[in-house]
């Protein structure tokens, strides 16, 4: 019989990083790169984009006077979801956004429109290859390797959710298997019949599906699931009362990664298990005061703004996520590139002032999946009163909680928030597995105020 | 190997698809060394190798 015919050699097979030489460059190589990058990245959207040849010129700017990353940072003008919004609409469907002529576009995706209206998203062959590329480096890093197999809890629409996914588990030699169609009990019944070791979904439909799972009989604690991985919503590395509740639920390892629909996979994970780190590869990534404009400095909480080097069909330079978050290095997993500790902190346009305290959603995230008897599904409705926004916290109690201790526990909840973000919030119990599920984006904010009181991009 | 030598095989291996790319009509073919061309400029990318953006455009 010949040696078996293997993806990878066993010595590759084996070895820490996806690629060490990359994953643990010093500082001042990457920051070299990334000048070099930038300025190939400026050149390119000036010459083939006349979106980017209009706002340069509006700026004086010319590709030459880039000549260092603070000249990137400030004489680069800042884009935003809705300049491409605006444009798509006047123009459907990329308005004079694209870089690339339609023949060398191979697919089209958009945002979920959580924010507003969705955006649409065109890539090239070459933009595939390399958008689910930064996958790889979190998986690899959580211990997945070519003998592992995908379950996608995902739909395959043109909603961009996990299709990086899928390019990047084919990259690592993995067996992909599509859950479209399935609905949850389908889902439950895949994974028992094709044994995936991976399953790939949002996390709180990961939890989802644990609940049907038990509603079912079956036992998905010990299935052949070894490892969750997800994306689209605060998860594991963010939240750590989540990582514990998928954990327990599918006995497996679960994971995160961070990406924004428009640009980029870009946070692959990392083995720390607490955040994650920006593929420096693919993106130039800096934090940004939103008031000020100008750059936060390494551990400070900041507006992540973003340029990628793998999306050429429809450039974005420069980009406000609106994601807040604390940039760290020296990561003791020994990779150098920036990481994200807790993954996104909080909105910039998520944030709610309730009587002069700034809230964010991830925070009251937090503090709910400390508590005792608390179920993860929560939502914040947001009203206005007077002249004051309003948030009440609609929880649901876990079923093993009886109806006559929902007060105590919804007067727990209002405690636990005050004493951290010093402001007295609503708190509502409601039945058990009566708040909406959803297989992507959760919805975690109603919001009920006037349009014109709400932020630009959640009217 | 080392990186210099990863670096200077792709090159040469680029050089070598080009000319099977501009030598044949067959589209099959033409498609295959297209996609051949973004693994490997997107290797030498991951290499620190940076000439442009993207394989199709000219240095």
């Amino acid at each position: 019989m010949p040696a078996p015919i293997t993806y990878l050699t066993e010595k590759a097979s084996k070895a820490r990083y996806w690629n060490e030489l990359i994953e643990t460059m010093p500082r001042d190589e990457l920051d070299a790169l990334h000048l070099k990058k930038l300025q190939k990245l400026v050149a390119y959207a000036y010459d083939f984009s006349p979106f980017y040849h209009r706002r340069f010129d509006d700026a004086g700017l010319k590709p030459g006077d880039i000549r260092s990353l603070e000249d990137y940072r400030h004489k680069v003008p800042l884009t935003d979801k809705q300049d491409f919004i605006h444009l798509q609409q006047e123009r459907p469907p990329y308005g004079d956004t694209l870089a690339l002529p339609d023949e060398m576009l191979t697919h089209h995706v958009e945002t979920s429109g959580s924010t507003g209206l969705p955006l649409a998203v065109p890539y090239s062959a070459y933009d595939t290859e390399r958008v689910g590329e930064s996958w790889t480096y979190g998986l690899w890093a959580h211990g997945i390797r070519p003998s592992d197999s995908f379950y996608f809890a995902f739909n395959w629409g043109n909603f961009a959710g996990f299709w990086s996914c899928y390019f990047a588990a084919r990259r690592m030699g993995c067996r992909v298997i599509s859950g479209g169609g399935a609905d949850s009990k389908g889902h439950i019944a895949a994974i028992k019949r094709l044994k995936p070791t991976v399953l790939i979904c949002t996390p709180t439909f990961a939890l989802r599906l644990a609940e049907v799972a038990k509603e079912m009989g079956e036992d998905i604690q010990n299935s052949s699931i070894k490892y969750t991985y997800h994306a689209g919503e605060p998860g594991p590395f963010a939240l750590p009362a989540m990582k514990a509740a998928i954990d327990e639920a599918w006995g497996a390892d679960s994971g995160e990664l961070l990406g924004i629909a428009e640009i980029e996979a870009f946070g692959p994970g990392c083995a720390q298990r607490d955040g994650v780190h920006v593929n420096e590869m693919a993106v130039y990534s800096w934090s940004m005061d939103p008031a000020s404009g100008e750059e936060t400095p390494a551990g400070e909480i900041g507006e992540n703004v973003i340029s990628s080097y793998t999306y050429s069909a429809q450039p974005l330079l420069n980009y406000r996520s609106h994601d807040l978050v604390r940039r760290t290095r020296d990561c003791p997993c020994g990779c150098t590139w920036d990481k994200f500790e807790s993954v996104v902190l909080g909105r910039t346009d998520f944030m709610v002032t309730v009587r002069g305290t700034n809230v964010y959603q991830t925070a009251v995230e937090n503090i709910i999946g400390e508590i005792e008897g608390v179920s993860p599904f929560y939502q914040l409705v947001l009203d206005h009163e007077g002249s004051n926004d309003k948030m009440t916290v609609e929880f649901e109690p876990d079923k093993s909680v009886k109806d006559t201790d929902w007060p105590s526990l919804a007067q727990e909840v209002q405690d636990r928030i005050h004493k951290a973000l010093h402001v007295r919030l609503e708190t509502k119990p409601m039945a058990p597995e009566s708040l909406p599920r959803y297989d992507l984006k959760t919805k975690r904010i109603i919001d009920n105020r006037p349009k014109e009181l709400r932020r630009a991009l959640d009217r | 190997m080392q990186p210099t030598e990863i670096i200077e095989k792709l090159k040469a291996a680029r050089t070598l698809l080009d000319e099977v790319y501009e030598g044949t009509d067959i589209p099959q073919i033409q498609s295959m060394m297209r996609h051949a061309d973004m693994n490997l400029h997107w290797a030498l990318w991951n290499l620190g190798e940076v000439e442009t953006l993207r394989p199709d455009l000219k240095a």
